[in-house]
């Protein structure tokens, strides 16, 4: 079942904004909250909840209806009487249980459940021996909803697709099989969905870039003319898990370093705790070059010197801890970045082995995600295990730029000419890729959110018109929202709660279609968007003024973007 | 569950397309849709992401990591099971008409691996292939 209780209209509560709020009126459209986990399953048919990041998502429930589940559809769905079910070769029922015997593949059906398109939660408790069965929908063709059934409480959320109005359930030739219950209730909402397990985007909370962030001692990091002693210290959080970088004899420029592929002309940050042990200086080099390579003094106050310390900082975290900090403007595609120790303003020409530094915490950042997280630390000590407690790492669904998308059933927005679309997201590549659009493209009534080198937003009746957030090179963090008014000559694009341009060339005549919504691919096939989404609504009505207001404010609170 | 990227050379995919939805026409229905461009033409189709351990068991699969200039070496590789792909393709109601052989050259010709997708092509030298945004 689904806990709801995360899902809440709070609209209807007197709580702050929610945006199922825009949908109270009857307005069509979808709400997409890649935050609330209880509206996340790993496969399509919502057999298995996502209960943590780096899970792929192939089913993302739409919000904008609540999420209630409607009235029970199944009559006699507990078998308490021998009826209301049409019974193929080998089926009874009684005693509260339906049974199937072994000898003939048959199905146990009943007419006139489901509605063909609506969505469904289905549930069903079941002993099977002997063999397998599955849950399917019938008439037309044949929906298999869950196969290779055996035993178990089973759950599935699916769409009744055309002429699916039968509810069955199929017994396999050798298989014994009891079913003491099962439920069907509809679940409203435009769901998106991906069948395709290698196209499903992967919920992520990850900013720092690096990995093995406390761990300086493992391969991740290389080591030049320095040996590592692992949790040698006590580190800012408490744990004993700060390294002690100590020299080589001899060793010429001492350091641990890593490479890392960057984008030319981005800025990031790269950080990193440091305490004075016999050494008490530490240099940071980016890009393997004394060009960017500040001095920090891990003594008093803490100070900064020599190259790059304009755009350095040190800051005292207490028990002679300090953050040292550059922020940089990549000109190579390699960070190569690497941490010295240093006395006197240098780095060692030759190195003691009775000397050296404590470190921990290193990161490294992109500007958006710097201002995105306040630069709050972030733990990684592998791809699949890092920190997501701090709030301010924000849950994402990540595309890979490939072939990751969602797609739902057509959306039936042919009654309206007016539409609002909302995302927050992050651009990691200015190569075109889109982010959401209502049909396949070209197509009268369509409207789509496109990422390239800036942002694109297009409306039209039977004529298409596009409007442009120019120059916002990767990677760049958004809150965008897209107007559209196809008899009112509007398509407007909003950035971070600004207008930022429109256009009012002629959009033709007619409304919006009834069509398929695709999220981070055109048409499950083309254009694959590469970023992150953290929110994404589409209302086919113009959002007023406070509406866009606190949307756009709402969208920011899982985004970050400004 | 299992981390793959794959790319298929152009003169096998429609084969790897065909093979993968008929053994399993749910969640594999789909892949390699994606064209790569080695500049001057389109050479490769990707798919990349999280697929079942039984779907990447047979495959061929590479393992690479780089050395001190950069320069990508292979680090294990497996050559999957091409005779499996092949028998369970032939037990598919129709049976899907594939040999072995047919499968051990698509799969020695295809770049199978655990790297994240730009990284891959990066090492082949590929890139994504530029679609027109009209209509």
């Amino acid at each position: 079942m689904l806990d709801r209780s995360r899902s809440r209209d709070r609209s209807k509560t007197g709580d702050p904004f929610s945006p199922a709020g825009l949908f109270v009126t009857g307005a069509q459209g979808a709400w997409y909250d890649p935050s609330d986990f209880s509206t996340l399953y790993q496969t399509s048919t919502g057999t298995t909840p996502v209960t943590a990041v780096e899970q792929p998502v192939g089913l993302m429930l739409d919000r904008s209806r609540g999420l209630v589940l409607g009235s029970e559809l199944v009559t006699n769905g507990g078998f308490a009487t021998d009826s209301d079910w049409t019974k193929g070769t080998g089926w009874t029922i009684a005693g509260g249980v339906a049974t199937h015997a072994a000898g003939t593949a048959s199905a146990l059906d009943q007419a006139n459940v489901t509605t063909p398109g609506a969505w469904y939660e289905f549930t069903v408790n079941a002993v099977a021996s002997g063999g397998t069965w599955a849950l399917q929908l019938a008439g037309g063709s044949t929906t298999t909803i869950g196969s290779s059934l055996t035993t178990g409480n089973y759950t599935f959320i699916a769409q009744a697709a055309a002429s699916n109005t039968t509810l069955r359930l199929f017994a396999g030739t050798g298989t014994t099989l009891e079913i003491d219950n099962i439920s069907v209730r509809e679940l409203p909402g435009n769901h998106a969905t991906q069948a395709t397990s290698a196209s499903r985007p992967v919920l992520r909370a990850r900013y720092n870039l690096l990995t093995r962030s406390e761990e300086f001692d493992n391969v991740f990091w290389g080591k030049t003319g320095t040996t590592i002693t692992a949790n040698a210290a006590v580190a800012p959080d408490g744990t004993t898990t700060a390294d002690k970088i100590v020299e080589v004899t001899a060793a010429s420029t001492p350091r641990v370093g890593r490479s890392f592929t960057t984008i030319i002309s981005a800025v990031y940050t790269l950080s990193v705790y440091a305490k004075a042990a016999e050494r008490d200086q530490i240099r940071i080099v980016l890009q393997g070059s004394g060009l960017l390579g500040p001095y920090f003094l891990l003594t008093g106050a803490g100070s900064v010197s020599g190259a790059g310390s304009t755009t350095s900082s040190i800051t005292n975290v207490g028990n002679g801890w300090y953050r040292c900090v550059i922020t940089y403007t990549a000109t190579s595609t390699n960070a190569d970045p690497y941490i010295a120790t240093a006395s006197g303003g240098a780095v060692i020409a030759s190195g003691d082995n009775t000397k050296g530094v404590l470190l921990w915490g290193a990161q490294l950042l992109t500007a958006a995600d710097q201002t995105s997280t306040g630069g709050a630390y972030q733990r990684i000590a592998a791809a699949t295990d890092y920190d997501t407690s701090n709030p301010v790492f924000r849950p994402y669904l990540a595309f890979d730029g490939t072939d990751d998308s969602f797609g739902t059933s057509s959306i039936d927005f042919s009654a309206t000419d007016e539409m609002t679309v909302f995302a927050g997201l992050t651009k990691l590549s200015d190569t075109s890729g889109m982010i959401a659009e209502l049909t396949t493209g070209g197509a009268s009534g369509s409207t789509y959110l496109l990422g390239s080198t800036g942002y694109q937003f297009r409306s039209g009746g039977t004529t298409l018109q596009n409007v442009d957030a120019a120059s916002l090179p990767a990677p760049n963090t958004s809150v965008l929202t897209g107007i559209g008014d196809i008899s009112g000559d509007v398509a407007r694009i909003r950035r971070n709660g600004a207008v930022i341009d429109t256009n009012t060339g002629d959009q033709g005549t007619g409304n919006y279609a009834n069509a398929a919504f695709f999220i981070g691919r055109r048409n499950n096939t083309s254009l694959p968007f590469n970023g992150r989404l953290y929110s994404l609504a589409v209302l086919g009505r113009t959002a007023t003024d406070a509406e866009l207001a606190s949307m756009e404010a709402w969208v920011n609170g899982k985004t970050g973007a400004f | 569950m299992t981390f793959r990227t794959m790319l298929i050379p152009s003169a096998h995919v429609q084969l790897a397309r065909d093979l993968a939805a008929a053994i399993d026409p749910v969640a594999s229905v789909g892949l390699f849709m994606t064209a790569l461009t080695d500049g001057t033409q389109v050479t490769h189709y990707i798919s990349s992401g999280i697929v079942s351990d039984q779907f990447a068991m047979p495959l061929p699969c590479t393992t690479w990591a780089q050395d001190e200039e950069g320069a990508w070496v292979q680090v294990s590789h497996s050559p999957g099971d091409p005779q499996a792909i092949a028998d369970i393709a032939a037990q598919l109601d129709p049976p899907f008409d594939v040999s072995s052989e047919q499968i051990a050259a698509a799969g020695a010709a295809s770049d199978i691996s655990e790297q994240e997708p730009f990284v891959a092509m990066g090492r082949m030298g590929l890139s994504l292939w530029q679609e027109e945004i009209e209509p």
